[in-house]
């Protein structure tokens, strides 16, 4: 059965409220299917704080200094209202604080401007001790908890939502690696790796590609990262994200720094670094930049073809 | 550095005249060690850690809270925040006054890889320093999400009066009384004064009684110079029956104790020159033989 990338998160998080009553959900006045039950089982382990950002990271910090485990959620781009409480009370001062931060890029394009999010992991890359972790689906919304769950220090977690098919079985790993192929490496997140998959069932079978899907840009395992692109000739990036803000911008200087990886073919397609300001839902927004099913196709197939 | 002579351990709060002379006597000992700390170091901001020294003596040498060295395990101690963050050296000056830490000593005080700070980061060689302040606006949040978890425990948040500008102050208020956080104490250091000028002439917080109090907060004014009011106000938020937040507005004197600092808007942050300095420690110990 499908389930709503939300709901994989937020059901992992109901399984684990059961058992440890540490565990605050709080709410910046946003909702998802699973929610309703935490609160109904559980109303002393949800908090609506309301519209308020600055505070939920503040009252988030204050209850992780008393040994609480709070998830702070909210809609991903209001996250920057609390950048300050984020580096100093979360990140500064090592506290387990989890963002919980729905729709990354264009998912609220229909919202308009100040509801994009293509510049999460640019900023907050910035700031040591925070994780970084990336969802594509819901196995990956699935493990996103987990390892938030587990990890001692703050995290940040981008969190799709919709149903989409599972890329592949659930994988404990930060790096998903989808299948492989000779021709080219396709590597990208959340999900542009839903449309990747897409794109490369269906072209002709004669192209052969490999997918990774990457689920956790902080800590990066730059070790795996190398092992896999060192079997391809060719990498392509795709990314929600302008180049300035891309975890591919990172992979790739890791690459450069690399002798046996550095004179590999690089192709990097992200959104450009400018406002969008044209009404349009998240896939009209994408194929602005190149990024929808049809161009990543055409494109992605060009590049193989021009050896 | 100096070494505060009249230190007290466990004051009987009897508000009897001799009372009232010990803190007095600690808090201008403490101010001379902060003006010598800082005229050494040739930084830090003397105004604002004048005016709410008294509060701070206050709360720590009434003994009505577990902050001192003998409640002081992290898991069962009271909590105070100091969240106007520049007036750390005054906190680290009371700190070592109670004797919590030798490393609250002020001859560490900006020392090259030291710990005490400028403004204050929790560190494992610093009981009683909870959070990292020094940007405003954040003290009372934190604040409120320990009372939320720690009912049993008092939690006590200082504020400067120009920290209120920010917003988040508010939206931490709004939440602490929306949930009754009774165990909350904001103390606001009123001096009335920012960096540049003065409050209301910038812009105007008055009446701040009314504005916090609007908020779900029972609140009091009280002269934050005078020990036996500060101190009452104390007792009676620990005591207190009523479901709501306190709030104690101290209306206080930036750069108390000296003519040279009082109401010179430039050390907030400014160091005395040498002539400055020595009148100020004059006027100190002036201060000290009435």
């Amino acid at each position: 059965m499908l389930i709503d990338i939300r709901d994989s998160f937020f059901e992992e998080l109901y399984k684990k409220i059961k058992k440890d009553k540490k565990i605050i959900l709080i709410s910046v006045d946003q909702g998802a299917h699973t929610i309703k039950k935490i609160i109904k089982e559980f109303p002393d382990n949800y908090l609506n704080i309301g519209i308020s950002e600055q505070n939920a990271f503040n009252v988030a910090t204050g209850l992780a200094k008393r040994n609480f485990k709070p998830y702070v959620y909210l809609i991903s781009p209001f996250t920057l209202r609390a950048i300050e409480q984020i580096k100093i009370g979360l990140c500064s001062m090592k506290q387990k604080v989890s963002i919980v931060a729905s729709g990354p890029g264009f998912t609220y394009a229909s919202d308009g401007p100040t509801h994009y999010f293509n510049e999460d992991y640019g900023v907050l890359k910035n700031f040591p001790n925070l994780n970084f972790f990336c969802t594509s689906d819901s196995h990956s919304a699935k493990r996103a908890f987990l390892k938030s769950y587990q990890s001692k220090n703050p995290s940040f977690i981008r969190l799709e939502k919709g149903t989409h098919k599972t890329l592949k079985k659930y994988s404990n790993n930060s790096l998903n690696h989808i299948f492989s192929g000779n021709d080219a490496l396709v590597i990208s997140n959340g999900y542009i790796s839903i449309l990747a998959k897409k794109v490369l069932d269906s072209v002709p079978q004669k192209y052969k590609f490999g997918l990774l899907d990457i689920t956790q840009f902080i800590p990066l395992e730059e070790n795996m990262i190398k092992k896999t692109i060192s079997k391809y000739k060719k990498i392509i990036f795709l990314d929600e994200s302008p180049f300035i803000s891309s975890i591919n911008k990172d992979i790739h200087y890791i690459c450069l720094n690399n002798q046996k990886l550095k004179n590999l073919k690089f192709v990097f397609y992200n959104t450009d670094f400018k406002f969008w300001k044209v009404s349009g839902n998240r896939d009209y927004l994408l194929k602005l930049n190149s990024l929808d099913e049809f161009n990543l196709k055409k494109n992605i197939i060009n590049i193989i073809r021009h050896k | 550095m100096e070494v505060i002579s009249s230190l007290m351990v466990g004051l009987p709060m009897q508000f009897n005249s001799k009372t009232i002379n010990n803190l007095k006597k600690i808090s201008n000992d403490l101010r001379i060690s902060i003006v010598k700390a800082i005229f050494k170091v040739k930084k830090g901001h003397i105004g604002g850690s004048f005016s709410c020294l008294d509060i701070l003596v206050s709360i720590y040498h009434s003994n009505l809270f577990k902050l001192r060295k003998k409640n002081f395990i992290k898991k069962n101690n009271d909590i105070f925040i100091l969240s106007k963050g520049h007036s750390a050296i005054a906190l680290y000056s009371v700190l070592n006054s109670i004797k919590l830490s030798n490393s609250f000593d002020l001859k560490n005080f900006h020392k090259q890889g030291g710990a005490l700070m400028e403004h204050p980061s929790p560190n494992s060689k610093l009981p009683g320093i909870e959070i990292e302040t020094g940007s405003l606006g954040n003290g009372i949040g934190i604040g409120a999400g320990m009372a939320y978890v720690e009912k049993k425990k008092f939690i006590i948040v200082l504020v400067g009066d120009g920290e209120l500008y920010e917003g988040s102050n508010w939206e931490a208020m709004m939440m602490a009384s929306h949930y009754n956080l009774k165990n909350i104490l904001v103390i606001v250091d009123r001096n009335y004064s920012i960096t540049l000028d003065k409050t209301e002439n910038v812009i105007k917080l008055e009446n701040l009684k009314d504005k916090i109090k609007a908020f779900g907060f029972e609140t009091t004014v009280v002269d934050g110079h005078n020990y036996k009011k500060v101190i009452q106000n104390l007792k009676k938020f620990k005591l207190k029956k009523g479901i709501k937040p306190s709030c104690m507005i101290c209306n206080t004197v930036k750069g108390i104790g000296s003519g040279v600092l009082e109401g010179d808007l430039k050390f907030h942050h400014a160091v005395p020159n040498e002539a400055e300095y020595k009148k100020i420690l004059l006027d100190l110990n002036k201060n000290y033989a009435h």
